[in-house]
């Protein structure tokens, strides 16, 4: 799923309203990206808001369209979570309510074969099936997160399935 | 189902269910926060500056156990308290108690972590301890390494190094339920450590809430047949940098 490329509601960077308008439609998305990869779960709480707070730090400079400025917000959040598995993203109040939200809603109940089988990929290609089936984002645009082109992505992406399901497959006989 | 479904359907998001009002405190809250301190959370600490302020600040610790190594800094909690000055703001500090700061960028700061590994851990027969406890604190010291931006040194406290040990070890003992056949012995002798690992000391410290109950869910559904596997998420690190057996 790719999104539409539309003007974003005001600059982002002018007012906090601005930014609020702009960045609103990307909560539930940015916080489903860190529910799918902190553990423990709660913690992408406070994942968003340091990512929050980095991207109102950059108002000034954020792009002007959906597609660049969700680009852009997923790139902070890649970083933010590469902090969080180095332990630097720290627990602050401000993330307390949606965390709180975030430790009472059940886990969705998973196929740990189909979980181990995506574990089981290289991490550069486990994470751009991520991206693409969970994030929603293009095959091009998911390659662009991770600093692969398109062509290679679209490669990658394919050779991904397809051990995903030989994988599968074996665990399943 | 194709593999783009099967994968949809085991979104771990695909539940979560938070309100888009708590969402927009959050958005409106974070344009109000004052300019983040630069401390990272919880038990690791980057600080430029660091190493040096050590070595100009804390005396020649006093030779407690007979060997004491580079690592280990003398300082135990909260190493500078709010208001008391010094070379850290640390007044947000949310350090888990008074165990031992260690320098993990130490030279001997494998050396530390080997000979802190509990006795209390188990691990599969085919693990040698040290060798364990040396190859997972190489791989967790290259990781922070891998952070430092620039930044002189690292410290974390001694408790996390445990925990640390502690979910390494686990790992291990899933990977072995997962390797044994169905209903072996060494199935159960995994399920009966996992279950026991749930109560190990740093994992049940450092619980902010949910966690020792979740290990304990996971070992009794395995134990109980409901899955087939147990899932080696929190182990992947591990399994990539090739440690687990």
């Amino acid at each position: 799923m790719s999104v539409e490329v539309a003007t974003v509601p005001t600059t982002a960077g002018d007012t906090s309203t601005g930014f609020e308008a702009s960045i609103a439609p990307l909560m539930q998305p940015l916080l489903a990206y860190f529910a799918r990869r902190v553990l423990p779960r709660d913690e992408s709480a406070d994942c968003l808001s340091e990512t929050l707070i980095v991207l109102w730090r950059k108002r000034a400079s954020l792009p002007s369209t959906e597609n660049e400025l969700r680009a852009f917000a997923f790139g902070v959040a890649k970083g933010v979570l590469a902090n969080h598995v180095r332990g630097r993203v720290r627990q602050t109040a401000l993330g307390d309510r949606v965390r709180d939200e975030v430790r009472v809603s059940a886990p969705s109940v998973v196929d740990t074969d189909v979980r181990d089988s995506l574990a089981a990929l290289a991490p550069k290609d486990r994470e751009l099936v991520q991206l693409i089936v969970w994030d929603g984002f293009g095959v091009a645009e998911a390659g662009a997160l991770l600093g692969i082109r398109p062509g290679a992505a679209r490669t990658r992406y394919s050779r991904a399935k397809e051990k995903l399901r030989v994988t599968l497959a074996e665990t399943n006989d | 189902m194709n593999i783009e479904d099967q994968l949809r359907h085991n979104d771990p998001a695909r539940d979560l269910d938070v309100s888009d009002d708590s969402l927009a405190w959050m958005l409106r809250a974070a344009t109000q926060a004052p300019a983040p301190r630069r401390a990272p959370r919880r038990r690791v600490w980057l600080a430029g500056g660091l190493v040096a302020a050590l070595a100009l600040t804390v005396s020649s610790p006093a030779i407690a156990d007979g060997v004491r190594y580079l690592a280990q800094t003398g300082w135990f909690g909260n190493p500078n308290p709010p208001g008391a000055g010094g070379p850290f703001d640390a007044g947000d500090s949310t350090e888990q108690d008074d165990s031992e700061w260690i320098d993990i960028m130490s030279d001997d700061y494998v050396d530390y972590a080997a000979s802190v590994f509990p006795s209390y851990i188990s691990l599969p027969a085919q693990y040698d301890e040290d060798a364990f406890a040396r190859a997972t604190s190489l791989w967790r010291q290259g990781n922070v390494s891998d952070s430092l931006d620039g930044a002189p040194g690292a410290i974390m406290q001694n408790t996390g190094i445990v925990r640390g040990f502690e979910t390494d070890a686990r790992c291990a003992w899933i990977k072995e339920w997962n390797d044994a056949p169905d209903g072996s012995t060494r199935q159960d002798a995994a399920i009966d450590v996992l279950l026991e690992a749930a109560h190990w000391d740093a994992t049940v410290s450092t619980d902010g809430g949910g966690i020792v109950d979740m290990y304990v869910t996971q070992a009794e559904n395995a134990r109980d047949g409901k899955v087939g596997r147990i899932s080696m998420e929190e182990c992947t690190g591990l399994v990539d940098a090739g440690v687990l057996q």
